[in-house]
């Protein structure tokens, strides 16, 4: 059935008849890689599956055309509110953060390939229940669809992968994990452009063709994803890269052992290393959501609404960038040094934010900026690398799983503080262009704290190891 | 799956660049479309 270790469909159909054989072939059993297997294969098989769920960073492109379903050129009464569809996208993530955390340990037993199916199903179903949804105009649907349905796919696309990268490549996990989760940092960049393409081409005189594009996206993705599903393998029990040698030196911070993800949640060091994934999304998102208007109003009559939607796009790649080279340098550095980094920087250049402003030094905001938000996306990069060194590599993909329902409290939290914060500014008579400073000082603030969250993390008590467990 | 019959041969290496092409043309294009509109921000 595998072929040199492709998928050969041509046997699949001849001498199984199909429907037997697909669990088969989905089993982790199935997934194991022969001898001389090329890692290299795995982390596109990865990218394909985060490339298409980092679309829901770009969501957003939908908002206006769904707020004019009905009027078309302007929104008619009974058009859907901006603020209503605002929970679409809060929903998805809400359900990433559920399904990582509930379905982490069935990802573990599934294996990569079946993990990395029902994403697709998940993803895909969920703008195909939208798609309907849009046509019949029911925004339940819609929820349902994108937000719960395609939410349950971010979650498990998301996990299902990790583990798989860190095992193919342990002389470098920091730089296969950045491999992987850049994808989902860069899957806004097709999915943005994608989206008004399709709506373009599918736009008449009587629709906007957002139900079509919908539709069209779901087939899209499905098929992209599935490259990774029929590409993904586990490396055999004990495999190690040719010419590599594990080192001998002793590191405290790296375990040899392994922890269940039952435990794991019992650790302080489980608790320290949410703080620390939360305070760093925590800031990340909240001046993420601010930075283009916080670019015109700080720099009036300079930077227009083209060049902050420019500007916006600009820090979208040093997210995608950041992922892969902090993650790769925490190979080298170790991820604890590679945390302080983010937290010491960042606190720092948060602080330096509203200088530039005052400086009006554009060259000098845009730079501040990019170095942040390369480190707010190398946060979310490292951290699978991070569980791996304190719990180890058994159960790494549900103790991850456990751990990114700090991505979703992070979100609600990061933005909900900074427009609070300057909502209350501005209702003190504070000018706009000022109110963002206490924001930027608030943000370095909860970096300190991640600081030290991050100094608290040591090497896990002898008394949570799984000895029954291996990889 | 007849795994054990199999010969164990390298992965062929069209296979890695396709591979590779199949997330980084779609990731290209993305990057260039973003780049183009973030030529804005230093007209």
């Amino acid at each position: 059935m595998i072929k040199n270790n492709v998928f050969d469909w041509q046997s699949f159909v001849l001498t199984t008849g199909g429907f037997v054989s697909i669990s088969t072939f989905l089993n982790r059993e199935s997934t194991v890689a022969k001898p001389h297997f090329n890692r290299w294969l795995v982390p596109p098989a990865a990218l394909s599956i985060h490339l298409a769920i980092g679309q829901a960073y770009g969501f957003s492109v939908f908002n206006l055309p769904m707020t004019k379903l009905i009027g078309i050129t302007e929104s008619a009464p009974d058009d859907w509110k901006l603020s209503t569809l605002g929970w679409i996208f809060s929903l998805a993530i809400v359900f990433l953060g559920l399904s990582a955390a509930f379905g982490g340990t069935w990802v573990e037993r599934a294996g990569p390939r079946k993990a990395m199916l029902a994403s697709a199903v998940f993803f895909s179903v969920g703008f195909l229940v939208s798609s309907f949804g849009i046509s019949i105009h029911s925004l339940p649907l819609v929820y349902l669809g994108y937000g719960v349905i395609g939410g349950i796919g971010l979650g498990l696309g998301y996990m299902a992968p990790v583990k798989t990268l860190i095992t193919w490549f342990p002389d470098r996990p920091g730089m296969a994990t950045g491999l992987a989760i850049m994808g989902f940092g860069g899957g806004a960049m097709i999915g943005s452009p994608l989206a008004i393409t399709l709506m373009n081409h599918f736009k008449t005189a009587t629709s906007l063709g957002v139900a079509e594009t919908f539709a069209t996206m779901g087939v899209l993705y499905f098929f992209f994803m599935m490259w990774g599903v029929l590409t993904i393998r586990v490396p055999a029990k004990g495999w190690i890269p040719d010419g590599y040698v594990p080192s001998q030196k002793v590191d405290k911070m790296i375990t040899k052992n392994n922890v269940s993800a039952q435990n794991a949640i019992k650790t302080p060091q489980f608790y320290f290393l949410w703080f620390v994934l939360f305070l760093n999304v925590t800031a990340g998102i909240g001046v993420l959501g601010q930075a283009s208007a916080m670019s015109q109003e700080m720099f009036k009559n300079r930077i227009t609404p083209a060049a902050a939607a420019g500007f916006v796009g600009l820090l979208s790649i040093f997210n995608m960038a950041g992922r892969f080279f902090w993650s790769s340098a925490s190979d080298y550095i170790g991820r604890r040094p590679t945390y302080m980094i983010y937290f010491a920087l960042g606190a720092v250049l948060y602080y330096l934010v509203p200088l530039t402003g005052q400086a009006q030094n554009i060259f000098l905001f845009v730079a501040v900026y990019a170095v942040i938000l390369s480190m707010y996306g190398a946060g979310f990069a490292t951290i699978p690398a991070y569980l791996s060194d304190i719990f180890g590599k058994a159960q790494v993909s549900a103790i991850h799983g456990r751990l990114l329902t700090a991505w979703s409290a992070a979100g609600i939290a990061g933005p909900a503080l900074v427009n609070y914060i300057r909502e209350y500014q501005i209702s003190q008579g504070v000018p706009p262009a000022d109110s963002y400073s206490f924001t930027m000082y608030l943000m370095a603030g909860l970096l300190v704290i991640g600081f030290i969250c991050n100094f608290m993390v040591k090497p896990v008590a002898p008394k949570y190891y799984s000895p029954e467990l291996s990889v | 799956m007849e795994n054990t019959q199999e010969t164990q041969k390298q992965v062929p290496s069209w296979l890695i660049v396709v591979a590779w092409l199949w997330a980084g043309l779609p990731l290209a294009w993305g990057v260039w479309q973003t780049l183009q509109k973030a030529a804005e921000l230093f007209k």
